[in-house]
């Protein structure tokens, strides 16, 4: 299969200046297709005919639930002019009924978000987590990692881990709910953002559905409530200004803690109340495996070589080993991961956080670094059984694309 | 083959010797050696047996034409203790009448430096040019380069930029040549001033020595050479104008200097000397000397001219970059004495027409995507021949 990609004004150039062109994380005309494909060590030409050639419409992180009158408009238009179109963002997932709804609705359609799935939903949603990639290229993101970071100073970190949660999300939020309800949110390094508009209805009822999937009493909401409003925002210091192309942690919150508590984003339609389907506590290996989700916030640390474990959606830390990272089960307790109620899993997980022990780290520590370096050449050796993985991966995404 | 990397304290940490190194950009206990074969693809495993994994000693910036004794001391504590050893850097090149020489007092001893060798002159001589991947690996340089230049504009206010950081004679010798040929006002240009730290009588003989390598030496004792010196008192310290601060680590430049100019032209480091009986091709091919400052503007995507070590565009083009003849004669590159060249590569500058870059404006840009992906796609020509150059080095290692 010979690859070529499409461009309509010059080669390395987005093909749609519209909407979209201040979506994405990099200015018009920059597109990120062919980078990836380089990470990737995937061959391609360019191509001008519309024929023989991957068309990518490049949306970045437009918010397709909030906007889809707006999105079908501009998919009809490309469609009419070039057929066949992939629906493309490098930087955010897409939920699973609007992908269903377009994939459903426009044959020639193809959707490819940041998600990993073994089997995914539909012929046509040929998914790839971008994110791998993005930390990994020059041109998609600035990395900054700190050359080498204490490790065998046990006796002498401040904290068990760190915590790092820059923008306001419901889960992140009940996270820093349940750590300050117990003794680790006064111990470690943590950080959160209040949100914008405490008083704004939205803002309660995304809190209210995220703590009552399984209904809680108004005395334990109000409690919540009370917290949202007195909690401050906590932010690291030193630190550097944030920006979405530049990943920067300073080194001491690795230097001065034993692991990395990872927040990554939860899915909206991996909740409770948004899949009914669900009729188990846990959640099943087949769902895992077709939902996946990885963020920079879970593979900066790994990078770094940090132990972690994360709080996410169900199956992340399962779904890490499925691709080959080691866990550091030695120290941590990962027993929370496939539960499938998210506050249930985040109030497990914390719980789980409180029975870490010092000792077992200065105990496992020559285990702990050849699992940090295993897992930093898994993600940095560009022949390592990850990147062979991605790499077939999207082979695959593009055959489907040319075949159908 | 199974490669293993030696560690005494903890695998990924660089191996403590009796005696401290110094010169690493990065802190100790850090070694880059498996951060390149990372990037490279090559897999390994760390062992304590030193006598079945590759001994790495990194020496970083330490220069062995001025810090022997030193090194051998160190050279020595690491083939007692440990015996084969390589002496590496993914830093600096090292002289190469120094590798010879630090090559036939050690028989246990290899040295990787960061050249490229078609033909290398030692049998235990196994350089590696690892500014290529250590441009691209977060642990080993931070990169930040723009999503994306301009390169279609035709109606750019300079012509080219030429960044000099840090003073030497090759840099100074193609800053006079620039003012004196007249291209210097159609760049964006910096230049850094002799620190502190040369005598006047030192900083006079190696200009003499870089600015007297020509072959019509015709009034240049008289007449030439005093106007040199006039013009290195006279030539203030010009900084690029919102830059950022300069770190080894750290590797920026501005957007505005590829937007507003049609080509860099690249100070390479002349790093070693050409004997005027000497083939220009054969000694590149040797000894052929990359660092940073020829790999950013290429993978910034940027046309590049190369004044460095002769033979420096034929080598490029032999690792499969394009070059701009379009628009550029490169034919400065061959030519061996040092003065002439860096005086023709300026005139060559000087002839650049505008109007040739608007003819093959198409043609420009392509060969500026093909060397980006050259560089940046891990399955090029580029990138399978730097594997196959490590493991052919890494052989020779576990073979001898």
């Amino acid at each position: 299969m010979k690859i070529k990609i499409f461009y309509n004004n010059d080669p390395g150039e987005r093909i749609n200046h519209d909407f979209f062109s201040d979506k994405t994380w990099e200015s018009y005309p920059f597109s990120s297709f062919h980078h990836v494909l380089n990470t990737l060590g995937i061959e391609y030409e360019w191509s001008n005919d519309k024929k023989d050639s991957v068309k990518i419409l490049d949306i970045g992180s437009f918010a397709v639930e909030e906007n889809l009158d707006k999105l079908e408009e501009f998919i009809q238009t490309y469609l009419n002019e070039f057929g066949k179109i992939i629906l493309y963002t490098a930087q955010e997932p897409i939920l699973r009924k609007d992908k269903l709804y377009l994939l459903n609705k426009y044959d020639n359609l193809f959707i490819m978000d940041i998600k990993y799935s073994e089997n995914p939903f539909h012929e046509r949603y040929i998914p790839f987590p971008f994110l791998f990639v993005r930390l990994m290229n020059n041109f998609l993101d600035v990395t900054e990692l700190t050359p080498h970071i204490q490790l065998s100073n046990y006796d002498t970190k401040l904290h068990d881990f760190h915590n790092l949660k820059a923008r306001w999300t419901p889960d992140k939020f009940a996270t820093q709910y349940y750590l300050n309800d117990g003794p680790l949110g006064d111990n470690n390094l943590i950080t959160y953002q209040r949100p914008e508009n405490l008083n704004s209805l939205r803002l309660r009822i995304s809190i209210y559905n995220f703590f009552n999937e399984t209904p809680v009493s108004k005395k334990y909401m109000n409690h919540v409530y009370d917290f949202l409003t007195n909690h401050p925002t906590v932010v690291l210091q030193p630190d550097k200004t944030i920006y979405a192309r530049y990943r920067y942690h300073p080194q001491y919150i690795y230097d001065e803690t034993y692991y990395s508590l990872i927040s990554e984003n939860f899915l909206p339609e991996l909740t409770w109340l948004n899949n009914l389907e669900v009729t188990t506590d846990e959640i099943s290996i087949e769902e895992i495996l077709n939902n996946f989700y990885i963020s920079e916030k879970t593979i900066y640390p790994i990078m770094q070589g940090h132990p972690f474990k994360v709080i996410g959606n169900p199956g992340n830390n399962y779904m890490l080993e499925k691709l080959g990272f080691k866990l550091f089960d030695e120290i941590l307790n990962y027993d929370y991961d496939l539960i499938y109620s998210p506050v249930e899993r985040i109030k497990q997980a914390v719980k789980s956080c409180e029975t870490f022990c010092r000792g077992q780290y200065q105990k496992h520590y020559k285990e702990i670094v050849d699992k940090i370096l295993y897992n930093q050449k898994h993600l940095m050796n560009i022949n390592s059984s990850l990147w062979e993985n991605l790499k077939q991966k999207m082979l695959k995404n593009l055959r489907i694309y040319y075949e159908s | 083959m199974t490669i293993k990397i030696f560690y005494n304290t903890l695998p990924g940490q660089k191996i403590n010797g009796l005696k401290q190194e110094a010169g690493i950009w990065e802190h100790p206990p850090y070694t880059s050696f498996h951060h390149i074969l990372n990037t490279i693809g090559i897999q390994y495993e760390w062992s304590d047996n030193p006598k079945e994994s590759i001994v790495v000693l990194d020496i970083g910036s330490l220069p062995y034409e001025t810090q022997s004794e030193k090194i051998d001391s160190l050279i020595e504590d690491y083939i007692s203790k440990f015996g084969k050893t390589i002496l590496f850097t993914s830093q600096e090149p090292i002289h190469p009448e120094k590798i010879h020489e630090v090559l036939d007092k050690y028989p246990e001893l290899f040295v990787m430096d960061i050249r490229l060798s078609n033909n290398p002159t030692h049998d235990r001589y196994i350089p590696f040019p690892s500014l290529f991947a250590r441009l691209t690996n977060p642990f080993c340089n931070i990169l930040d380069l723009h999503p994306i230049v301009d390169t279609w504009s035709v109606k750019k206010p300079n012509t080219f930029n030429n960044l000099k950081w840090r003073w030497t004679p090759d840099k100074f010798a193609t800053q006079y040549a620039l003012n004196k040929c007249g291209a210097e006002s159609q760049a964006i240009i910096s230049y850094q001033k002799p620190g502190d730290h040369y005598s006047s009588e030192h900083l006079n003989q190696i200009i003499y020595d870089m600015t007297s390598h020509r072959y019509d030496m015709t009034d240049f004792n008289d007449k030439i050479f005093p106007g040199i010196l006039k013009f290195l008192h006279s030539m203030p310290t010009i900084s690029l104008k919102d830059d950022k601060n300069f770190n080894v680590l750290y590797r920026y430049h501005p957007k505005y200097i590829y937007d507003d100019t049609y080509f860099t032209l690249v100070n390479e480091n002349f790093n070693y000397g050409v004997d005027d009986l000497e083939d220009p091709i054969s000694i590149s091919e040797n000894y052929f000397y990359i660092s940073e400052k020829t790999i950013f503007p290429m993978l910034q995507g940027h046309p590049i001219f190369v004044i460095g070590n002769p033979g420096t565009h034929y080598m490029l083009d032999q690792l499969g970059f394009e070059i701009y003849d379009e628009i550029l004669s490169y034919d400065h590159d061959l030519i061996i004495y040092g003065m002439d060249r860096v005086e023709r590569g300026c005139n060559n500058v000087k002839h650049f027409d505008v109007a040739d870059y608007e003819k093959y404006l198409i043609q420009i840009n392509k060969k500026i995507q093909h060397n980006q992906k050259l560089l940046t796609n891990k399955n090029s020509k580029l990138w399978s021949k730097l594997k196959d150059v490590m493991e052919t080095n890494i052989g020779k290692y576990y073979e001898l």
